[in-house]
């Protein structure tokens, strides 16, 4: 049982880390930091940040 | 005599007169009068002045459009008498012209027959779509195009048309995206490609639209006025066309305001690529009892014309049906290639003098790739920008400047951009003649006007604003919001925790483990998503009031109390942006054509609270202020207002100085908010918000639980004083100390701010250790070893204004296009947060 939460441990620290990654290169995109992207429909650009 | 002339500021609501001519010295600001239609002859009527005493609404060429006195008064008119000599001289010269047209089309049979019959081809195209099945024309037959041709070639399509035209909702059904539309001018700021969604016929299960076997990409352009070199919207779009190339143009004309739509028209026929035009808003020129003739339309300016109706509400099914006669037009435009040279738009003179200047540039313009009748146009009529990328010799540039001088002593009428402007007009007033006929007079009743003599009443206008921003304020943060709020708070506070928790136990988790999570992930993030209501009520009020059409009327009102600080009417739009979120507010400035305006309103906006804020206020005015919470909080934001208002005097005074932008507004006429799109945009902001909570919130939640429960040699602590958080927040603690706050859980959570404003929440819920389910009173004594109502008010204000999170200064950095505007932006909401926190511990312990 201890290996499983073992598991969901490294499950939750991967998600944080590629989260911070992800927060990080999107940085001054809507789709990075900001609930709001629609207004000025910056992600739909050709080069949008996935 | 000229002294003499009456100008159109002159004019009281009722008035009406005809142009003479836009007398301003500034070469921008005129040609954005003229540009909306402004020429000499036109008939304008002033419909009503703002509020305040400025600016005024006016009705010309079927639109209503809002300026300042001081613009209006550079509009010198005419009397009846002068008019109607004016109208003569412009009949003799349309005869001469006709007469020497015919003369010309008799010398060049053959090419005036390929004109003609250009013509014609593109009214047998309208018609012909017009009265097609709304299905794709293999659909019957069991075939695909794709399936046949499966390598047709990619096509790019551009979408243009003004602003608030329904570009963005043909866009959406076009490509199946869920953009954002708003009843207001500027709702694209920057241009967006999307591919059409185009489905292999499958039987009777055809539901995408038929390309006809190509891949299409469609390309949606700002919202523009004109074709000018003085705005960075219009610099793009006419780039992307001159440049890139679009296959085909779809041109989106709304129906309702169609001489000053067809303006923007007749510009991009100069740039002689196919076109069609995609005529919007036909119900809604049917319900206002007006009529056009599609079909002469087409004939008349040589392109096809769809008739659609996509705007917000209506029927997604018809949208799809449009939008496939749409497509089978630009398909058979691409093959058959209708390109008329836009000759006929022209007097002969102008015919004449562009020609001349043909000659000369025929060969720059080769070498420099921009079409040749465009080219010649923008020489005429000045564009910097063009004479610069031809790069012509001095030989030639002087005989450019000859023609180019010679055309602006030919007339008295202004400047060769305006008269460019006024013969393009005229055009567009005949093609309108023949296509258009309209029922209700200019300054006639409509039911906007109706509605705005309340909205926009005299002595009404202000109190209605404040009504309906303190409702959307009740309804967000007192009644309902609250409601919701405390309904998810119990959920997750009060059975989804502990349910873990127990489960987590029972299983026989590790400590450390069930601490990270119940502690740390479900405190920190279910902390943030416990505001999710609220968050998603204000923005389905925000989208209703923009929806509506009544966010231009709020530009019209505030116009002069914000140029009292160096402000426009247009400003207020982002700045209202800002109380959802700084990112697309900094970029709605682009709007704005004036780079002070545009500076000066992005250093203004961290100062309009943001949502990510509201968690901090909603926690914290719960606990401390429970009777009292919506008013403690609308005074939070009352003071970012107010603040922002002193720091616009502020920079008015010391950093830019110099005269005010044009302010010109159209305000479009009100419509019915569509569900629809209303639910589309708050549910995009929840997903968004849902987003960001499972993964920076998250994070941040997991980092801050590690950093708290951990000392530097990694060994796990009782005391979080003594862990990693504990020693960097005791460093930078004593900062903090006068304004009430200065413990290290307080500094810390001020940091995570940082990142992101919603973390301060989940921040204080882990160092605290309280559930957000938790009562007030709970809540209060938890928080209360710390701070005092007082000290959480100064704690309050210090969220308000200290530098906004790192994905606003980011993009303020990247609109404000300078490293020490940014810098600037950041000391000074600390220096302010710091000050006025200050100010509200020190003084407010004078009185308790």
């Amino acid at each position: 049982m201890e290996i499983i939460f073992y598991i969901l441990a490294g499950i939750i620290v991967l998600w944080a880390g590629y989260s911070i990654i992800r927060a990080v290169k999107n940085r001054g995109n809507c789709c990075g930091g900001c609930d709001n992207c629609r207004q000025c429909n910056h992600c739909n650009r050709a080069d949008k940040p996935k | 005599m000229e002294a003499d002339r009456m100008t159109l500021g002159a004019l009281k609501p009722g008035q009406n007169g005809y142009v003479y001519q836009v007398t301003t010295e500034d070469r921008h600001k005129r040609r954005r009068i003229v540009d909306m239609g402004i020429t000499p002859g036109t008939e304008i009527t002033v419909v009503k002045v703002a509020p305040m005493g400025d600016p005024i609404e006016i009705a010309l060429r079927g639109y209503s459009l809002s300026l300042r006195y001081e613009d209006a008064s550079s509009i010198t008119l005419m009397n009846e008498a002068e008019r109607t000599k004016l109208a003569r001289m412009m009949d003799t010269a349309e005869r001469r012209r006709e007469n020497s047209g015919r003369k010309a089309l008799e010398r060049m049979e053959h090419h005036s027959n390929m004109d003609m019959q250009e013509h014609e081809r593109a009214a047998m195209l309208t018609e012909f779509v017009i009265e097609a099945e709304d299905e794709c024309c293999n659909y019957k037959d069991g075939v695909c195009a794709r399936d046949v041709f499966p390598d047709e070639k990619p096509v790019k399509l551009a979408l243009a048309g003004n602003p608030n035209c329904g570009k963005t909702t043909l866009f959406n059904a076009l490509t199946g995206s869920r953009e954002y539309v708003g009843n207001w001018p500027g709702v694209t700021v920057e241009k967006k490609e999307g591919r059409i969604k185009s489905t292999a016929c499958k039987g009777e299960q055809c539901n995408g639209i038929c390309t006809h076997g190509h891949d299409m990409t469609l390309v949606d352009l700002p919202g523009i006025y004109s074709l000018s070199p003085y705005s960075m919207e219009e610099i793009v779009s006419r780039d992307f066309i001159v440049k890139e190339k679009p296959d085909a143009i779809i041109n989106i004309v709304d129906g309702t305001n169609l001489e000053r739509n067809l303006y923007l028209t007749v510009q991009l026929m100069e740039l002689e690529r196919p076109m069609i035009i995609a005529l919007n808003m036909m119900d809604e020129v049917e319900k206002n009892g007006d009529s056009i003739d599609v079909r002469r339309l087409s004939l008349e300016l040589g392109i096809p014309v769809i008739p659609i109706s996509a705007r917000t509400g209506m029927g997604i099914e018809d949208l799809i049906a449009s939008a496939h006669k749409l497509i089978y037009a630009v398909h058979t435009q691409l093959h058959e290639g209708f390109n008329i040279e836009p000759d006929d738009l022209y007097d002969d003179y102008t015919h004449l003098e562009h020609h001349r200047l043909g000659n000369i540039v025929e060969p720059y313009a080769k070498r420099a790739d921009l079409p040749l009748h465009w080219t010649e146009i923008k020489l005429l009529e000045g564009d910097v920008l063009v004479k610069e990328s031809l790069q012509l010799n001095s030989d030639d540039e002087r005989r450019v400047r000859e023609v180019v001088e010679r055309y602006a002593a030919s007339s008295p009428l202004g400047d060769n951009e305006t008269k460019v402007a006024d013969i393009r007009y005229r055009y567009i007033e005949n093609v309108c003649a023949t296509a258009l006929k309209r029922e209700r007079k200019q300054g006639e009743a409509s039911r906007s006007n109706v509605i705005d003599r309340l909205l926009t009443n005299k002595y009404l206008a202000i109190p209605v604003f404040l009504l309906i921003m303190l409702g959307i304020f009740t309804l967000t943060f007192s009644t309902l919001g609250a409601w919701l709020s405390d309904m998810v708070a119990v959920f997750i506070g009060d059975i989804a925790s502990p349910f873990i928790r127990t489960a987590l136990d029972n299983a026989g988790a590790m400590g450390w483990l069930t601490s990270l999570i119940c502690d740390g992930i479900i405190s920190g993030v279910g902390g943030v998503l416990t505001f999710l209501p609220q968050i998603a009520l204000l923005f389905f009020c925000l989208s209703l009031l923009e929806d509506s059409g009544y966010m231009s009327r709020i530009a019209f009102i505030m116009d002069k109390p914000m140029r009292k600080f160096g402000l426009s009417g247009k400003s207020f739009i982002p700045l209202l942006m800002g109380f959802g979120c700084t990112v697309p507010a900094a970029m709605g400035t682009r709007t704005m054509d004036n780079m002070k305006d545009k500076r000066m309103t992005i250093l203004l906006l961290p100062f309009m609270s943001c949502s990510a804020k509201l968690p901090v206020y909603g926690l914290i005015a719960g606990a401390f202020f429970a009777r009292g919470r919506g008013l403690v909080i609308f005074s939070i934001y009352v003071l970012g207002v107010l603040l922002g208002i002193l720091s616009g005097f502020i920079f008015k005074k010391l950093l830019f100085k110099g005269a005010d932008a044009p302010f010109m507004i159209e305000l479009p006429p009100y419509r019915w908010p569509s569900l629809n799109n209303t639910f589309i945009h708050v549910g995009e902001r929840v997903w968004h918000f849902l987003q960001k909570a499972g993964t920076i919130i998250f994070a941040m939640s997991v980092v801050l639980w590690l950093m708290q429960s951990f000392d530097i040699s990694f060994t796990m602590v009782q005391n979080a004083e003594n862990s990693i958080l504990g020693r960097i927040g005791g460093i930078i603690a004593p900062i903090f100390a006068p304004l009430g706050f200065g413990t290290w859980k307080a500094a810390v959570a001020l940091l995570t701010g940082i990142v992101a404003k919603e973390a301060v929440v989940s921040s204080l819920s882990m160092f605290y250790g309280f559930s957000l389910s938790a009562g007030s009173n709970a809540i209060q004594s938890a928080l209360s070893g710390t701070f005092t109502p007082l000290s959480a008010y100064s704690f309050l204000v210090f969220v308000l204004l200290y530098t906004p999170c790192i994905a606003a200064v980011t993009t303020m950095r990247r609109e404000l296009g300078s490293r020490g505007y940014t810098l600037l932006a950041i000391v000074y909401q600390i220096m302010v947060a710091y000050a006025a926190s200050l100010a509200v511990y020190v003084i407010g312990g004078l009185f308790i």
